[in-house]
């Protein structure tokens, strides 16, 4: 890492300097190019000034330019130009500069000789005029002449002496023409030395030297230019060079950064993931340097508070000193039982060990602290769990995996009458009874291998011989791998138990006078018989017996002659009855005979009338002088042909029973003749039914599940309806209760079933793939051959998948025979056929009926949907119901949901999925497609949040 | 009698003079003497510094002169001597040119051995005969005044010897005495002069002195000798050292008696006269420079009517008012 620091912060180092120099490099460039053209404008500021003077001097030579002031400026000029000229070509500026002061000094002598010459031109024609006015005439045009060919350039006379006139020596006008020869001497003169005062200033050639100094400088600039460039790219690429190693550097020393990040993070991980306390601590004072969480966990001290304190503070106090010794002392603790001290809470026991190490170039000492609190807990807890066994009321047996006994408590003793020394190392097959079979032991041991437990009632021999009832309990103990160790068998003698159970168990079902059934009995042979008839397709006849004249003997020979003429009768009416007849009582003076697998009714006539005989018969009875006679009355009711209930059967015949009664006694009288023509009406309808299926006027309607959350489409319940030809479409309530308990009901719902099928097919060819459920009926899902039924029509349509199709069974119908509803149910899941449970809530099924029922959905009636969200007892209905359903592991569905707001308050108590009117009423199948392709949840569920999402 | 020629002799001169170049026949009538321009102010800062420094003390060597003292305003920015009076009365050999419009000359003391304004503003702070201070000591003062403050919001710098000479030649560029009457005349104004001072002018430049005495400071744009007929110093006493002229700056022979031509805008505020302060008056001085420049003899009404054309030069004087009397 540091040989990577070092090289980064060498290459950064670099990176930096190289590209400030780079800058810099380009700065002073884009100062050179601002240098390159002030160069240039000095250049040609020099030609132009210098041009502009030459133009100027030739202006004033001309007299055109009657002052000098321009050529002072460019003088001014030229002089601050000259002294701008780039360094450079130093010889040839050296020069240049001479030139151009040789230039302005002409240039002087030509402004002074101009001068000179202008006083001339000025002065001599002034002159010559003050002498025309009084002079010669002849000599001024002479003088004229002179000065026009002296003007002109033209010599007047070969000597260069300006001809004047001879005249007088002396006098005023001999000074006169002396003067004015003078001044045109002066002119001519200066005119000559302005010839060559101008010939000297054009003879100077700094044009020439300035344009060779340009050329240089050009092709010296131009050299930089190309230097500067090439410098510009060597320090472009090494700059982009070093940011590239610099690039590189960071990379490498973010790898080695990471990897001494993890290794710390991975030590720092198991330090803290150290189950034992475990403490850094400086020697030789014991300073905490650093604990790990189980040491902050242990005592309860955070990390904070523990650090910066001596390690000793964590003794209990007469542990402190040996801990200071240990500390400074050169051996090292090794597991030595010590006192700790928590934050709060009581000392706890911990096997200390101190091993001196070195972190850094600090020495000190990694302390580790096995809290041993548990296992004197559980040394505790085995003395508690050997008085307990040895002190037991039952008998407790433990065995080998082999089933060795090992060891047995004094109960066992007690019990069986079998010592220890009798039973330790023997099989428990020496308490075998021999009631049970060989399949008993065997599907024990199974349930105890696959459950690792078992429990029942056993039949064992005592070692006396005697067999006796237990209640036998035994689990096998396994280690943690799963493999049996051992089997605790744990057992009580229930030898009184069930000699009191059977007593009570006859007492439940029977008079006990006269060890007939009672009405418990009855009820429940009953059923069976009601069951059995059904199944037969034969009739039942209930009969209900009331003895005529009874109680007169009760009242005159008392209660037990009473009771002995009951005893008396049964016994006759008994032995007139056939096999399979059950004669009960239900108390009092009243007996009920039940009499299945009647042809019709006129066959119970003759049993009956033996009844009638066999009562009527004189009775003696102990203790009365005279036999006495009694007679019956009977009132039937016939099943099936009075579909009802057992109490319903019951109470019909007792109705009857009094009718016959009326009609004079000692006589049998059937049960409402009036109800026929009911009988005949609804055999009306369900025939009008049958001729609709027939005739293709049922329909199915399919009312889409949805997911409310999820915003797709889950199903669809298809719905039943009647194309009645007066009457419309007709609602199953319309027309189902009509057929409720008959065959009929079982046709249409096979109708249901293959429709939907057919249906499900159609939309499978066309790529909809769609879960339908269909509602059965409990008589048609209770037949016996339903799940035959299901197959074969699941079977027509081998290429859909069967867990599409999904049972809707109403709760209450579930539970009018829980078993065999259980039983069919799971057969349908075995073959992949689901069911879900309707109108849920109205049936007040027990949690346990529920856990049994293999049903996959649950939908919560529409009854308790409908009040939501504003009654709160409902709400909390389907609270219970989803709480429920989560708890059973069963998908929830609320059906009837009407608004928005409902399915707001399903999603926040937790149900996902719904089906009503507010997503979409039952439709004809042909417009489920396009609703399903055009759907979209209200915006409002998909935006809901719920704050605890539970399993839908 | 208008500003054209109407003299046969100048008529003629001028035409055959200007035969090359008749093309620009329009020009010939340009004046050789131009109105004074404007003076351009650059720097605010740096002319109200030089305006200070140019009358403080500050810059003397025991701090009793000041430029000042020697180009008073009241004085035509000149002193009314003869040479210069420099620090403790000590005398220089040379006459005070006026510092007014002293920007357009072509090069500064009579001499011209200062091209510029900045060059030639050290001199008299360190002549001994003048303001004698040294540098150094002037630097220390100034930096140890307030001025140094004023320094640096005008240069961004302390004081120098640069900067001191930059704010003194700003300044000195402002003083440009435009508004004469003279330039009013140019400008058209016919009656901004009377016909004596129009007359003068035209004698100015019939004798020839606008030859070399032309330009706006009417002078001083060009060097010339001094006796080019006759012997000035030979008349006078002799020739003195301060007579070589522009000899001593070049050393070449020719430039022996070549002094600058002085701008004559203020010569009637600023006697005596010549670079040795010789004449008193400037009749007289007109009177030897016909002499000895234009060998002539000028008739005394003639001299007359000159100096009155003089008279009309100088225009109102840049900070002439009443703190233009002696330093504090």
């Amino acid at each position: 890492m540091n040989r990577f620091t070092l090289s980064a912060g060498v290459v950064f180092t670099l990176a930096v300097a190289v590209t400030v120099g780079l800058l810099a490099f380009v700065a002073d460039r884009s100062t050179d190019a601002r240098r390159h053209a002030a160069a240039l404008a000095v250049f040609d500021g020099l030609v132009q000034t210098e041009t502009s003077l030459d133009r100027d001097l030739l202006q004033v030579v001309a007299g055109i330019l009657p002052h000098y002031d321009p050529l002072v400026e460019h003088v001014r000029g030229l002089e601050t130009l000259a002294a701008r000229l780039p360094a450079g070509d130093a010889g040839t500026a050296v020069l240049y500069r001479a030139r151009i002061d040789a230039k302005l000094d002409a240039a002087e002598r030509i402004k002074g000789t101009a001068a000179f010459v202008r006083n001339a031109v000025n002065y001599v024609p002034f002159r010559i005029g003050r002498y025309g006015e009084t002079g010669r005439p002849e000599v001024l045009a002479r003088m004229q002449r002179a000065l026009i060919d002296e003007l002109a350039g033209r010599p007047s006379d070969a000597g260069g002496a300006v001809a004047v006139p001879a005249a007088p020596a002396d006098g005023p006008e001999a000074a006169e023409l002396a003067h004015i020869a003078l001044h045109l001497g002066t002119l001519r003169d200066q005119k000559a030395e302005l010839r060559d005062a101008i010939d000297a200033y054009f003879a100077i050639d700094a044009r020439g030297v300035l344009e060779t100094l340009r050329t240089a400088y050009l092709a010296d600039y131009a050299r930089r230019q190309w230097w500067s460039q090439a410098i510009t790219l060597v320090l472009v690429g090494l700059t982009f060079l070093l940011f590239v190693a610099l690039g590189g550097s960071i990379v490498r020393l973010g790898r080695a950064h990471r990897r001494v990040r993890e290794s710390e993070a991975k030590f720092s991980t198991i330090f803290h993931a150290a189950p034992e306390p475990v403490a850094i601590a400086a020697v030789p004072d014991g300073t905490l340097l650093d604990v790990n969480a189980a040491f902050e966990r242990v005592t309860g001290f955070t990390r904070g508070e523990a650090l910066g304190r001596p390690l000793q503070d964590f003794a209990a106090d007469d542990e402190v000193r040996g801990l200071a010794a240990a500390l400074t002392g050169p051996a090292p603790l090794a597991n030595r039982e010590m006192r700790l001290r928590r934050r709060e809470g009581p000392e706890f026991t911990a096997l200390v060990s101190l091993e001196a190490a070195r972190i850094g170039r600090s020495a000190c000492c990694i302390a580790v602290a096995r809290d041993i609190t548990d296992r004197i807990a559980a040394e505790h807890g085995m003395r508690m769990a050997d008085s307990v066994f040895e002190n037991a009321r039952e008998g407790i047996m433990i065995t080998d995996a082999g089933g060795t006994i090992e060891r047995i408590n004094p109960a066992f003793t007690r019990i069986t009458g079998y010592a220890p020394d009798d039973v330790i190392g023997a099989s428990p097959r020496l308490l075998n009874s021999g009631r049970h079979d060989r399949a008993f032991y065997r599907d024990l041991w199974a349930a105890l291998i696959r459950d690792g437990h078992w429990s029942g009632e056993i039949w064992n021999r005592r070692r006396n011989g005697e067999i006796y009832p237990e209640w036998l309990s035994i689990s096998a103990v396994r280690d943690r791998e799963g493999r049996t160790g051992r089997y605790v068998a744990v057992f009580s003698d229930i030898t009184t138990v069930k000699r009191h159970e059977a007593a009570l168990q006859h007492l439940a079902h029977h008079d006990a006078l006269t060890g007939l059934p009672n009405r418990v009995l009855l009820a429940d042979r009953m059923e069976q018989a009601m069951a059995r008839t059904r199944r037969s397709g034969r009739a039942m006849a209930v009969a209900y017996l009331d003895l005529d004249g009874f109680k007169p003997v009760n009242d005159r020979h008392g209660h037990g002659a009473g009771d002995a003429l009951l005893v008396e009768v049964a016994r006759r009416m008994a032995g007139v009855l056939r096999t399979g007849d059950t004669l009960a009582r239900p108390g009092g003076d009243e007996f009920v005979i039940l009499l299945p697998d009647l042809g019709d009714a006129q066959e119970c006539a003759g049993v009956l009338g033996r009844v009638l005989a066999a009562v009527s018969e004189p009775v003696s009875l102990p203790d009365v002088g005279t036999p006495v006679r009694v007679s019956a009355s009977i009132g039937v009711s016939l099943f099936p042909d009075d579909d009802s209930n057992p109490d319903t059967l019951l109470r019909h015949a007792d109705q009857a029973m009094y009718q016959a009664k009326q009609a004079g006694r000692n006589r049998f009288q059937f049960y409402d003749a009036d109800r026929d023509q009911r009988v005949q009406a609804r055999r009306e309808t369900v025939a009008a039914l049958r001729a609709a299926i027939g005739a293709g006027r049922f329909t199915l309607f399919y009312q889409p599940k949805v997911n409310m959350r999820l915003g797709s489409v889950v199903g669809a319940e298809a719905l039943i309806r009647w194309n009645h030809p007066e009457r419309g479409l007709l609602s199953p309530g319309e027309f189902l209760p009509l057929i409720e308990e008959t065959e009929l009901e079982v046709a249409l719902g096979e109708w249901v079933i293959a429709t939907a099928l057919a249906q499900m097919a159609d939309w499978h060819r066309r790529g909809i793939d769609l879960t339908v459920s269909v509602n059965i009926a409990a008589r048609h899902l209770l037949r016996a051959d339903f799940t035959d039924r299901l197959t074969a029509l699941l079977a027509a349509h081998p290429e859909l998948p069967r867990h599409r199709l999904q049972l809707e069974v109403l709760e209450t119908a579930a539970l009018e025979d829980i078993g065999r509803a259980r039983t069919i149910l799971h057969v349908c899941r075995e073959m992949g056929v689901s069911a879900a449970l309707d109108d849920f809530g109205t049936g007040y099924s027990s949690l346990t009926y529920l856990r049994h029922l293999p049903v996959q959905t649950l939908k919560i009636d529409q009854s308790f949907v409908r009040n939501l969200p504003h009654d709160a007892e409902d709400c909390a209905i389907v609270e219970s119901v989803i709480v429920l359903a989560r708890a059973l592991g069963r998908t929830v569905l609320a059906e009837g949901v009407e608004s928005v707001e409902q399915g707001r308050r399903l999603l926040h108590l937790g149900c996902d999925l719904a089906q009503g009117y507010c997503i979409a009423r039952p439709m004809p199948a042909a417009d489920l497609p396009d609703w399903i392709r055009t759907w979209q949840a209200d915006p409002r569920w998909t935006a809901d949040d719920r704050p605890d999402r539970l399993a839908g | 009698m208008t500003r054209s020629r109407s003299r046969t002799g100048a008529v003629l001169g001028a035409f055959l003079w200007l035969v090359p170049v008749t093309a620009q026949a329009g020009e010939a009538a340009r004046e050789p003497i131009r109105p004074l321009p404007p003076p351009a102010v650059t720097d605010p800062l740096r002319v109200e510094l030089g305006r200070r420094l140019f009358a403080d003390p500050i810059l003397s060597g025991d701090g009793t002169v000041s430029c000042r003292s020697c180009h008073d305003p009241g004085r035509g920015g000149a002193d009314a001597q003869p040479v210069a009076v420099g620090i403790g009365g000590a005398t220089g050999t040379l006459n005070t040119p006026t510092v007014y419009n002293a920007a357009l000359n072509l090069a500064q003391f009579w001499d011209g051995r200062a091209r510029t304004l900045e060059e030639q503003a050290g001199g008299p702070i360190t002549n001994p005969v003048e303001m004698a201070a040294h540098w150094p000591d002037v630097l220390a003062r100034l930096t140890a005044s307030p001025y140094r403050a004023s320094f640096r919001a005008a240069f961004g710098t302390d004081p120098s010897a640069d900067t001191v000479a930059a704010a003194l030649a700003e300044y000195q560029r402002t003083l440009i005495t435009t508004g004469s009457r003279f330039d009013a005349w140019l400008a058209g104004d016919a009656a901004a002069i009377s016909p004596e001072e129009e007359r003068g002018y035209a004698l100015f430049k019939s004798y020839g002195c606008a030859s070399c005495h032309q330009g706006a400071n009417v002078g001083g744009n060009m060097f010339q000798r001094f006796g080019f007929f006759g012997d000035p110093f030979g008349d006078r006493d002799g020739e003195r050292p301060s007579d070589a002229g522009r000899f001593a700056v070049t050393g070449r022979d020719a430039d022996r008696r070549v002094f600058k031509v002085p701008g004559l805008r203020l010569a009637v505020l600023t006697a005596p006269y010549f670079h040795d302060g010789s004449v008193a008056t400037l009749p007289e001085a007109v009177q030897l420079m016909g002499r000895y420049q234009l060998g002539q003899e000028i008739p005394e009404e003639d001299i007359t009517l000159i100096v009155q054309f003089l008279a009309t030069l100088p225009g109102p004087l840049p900070d002439a008012g009443p703190a233009g009397g002696d330093d504090p």
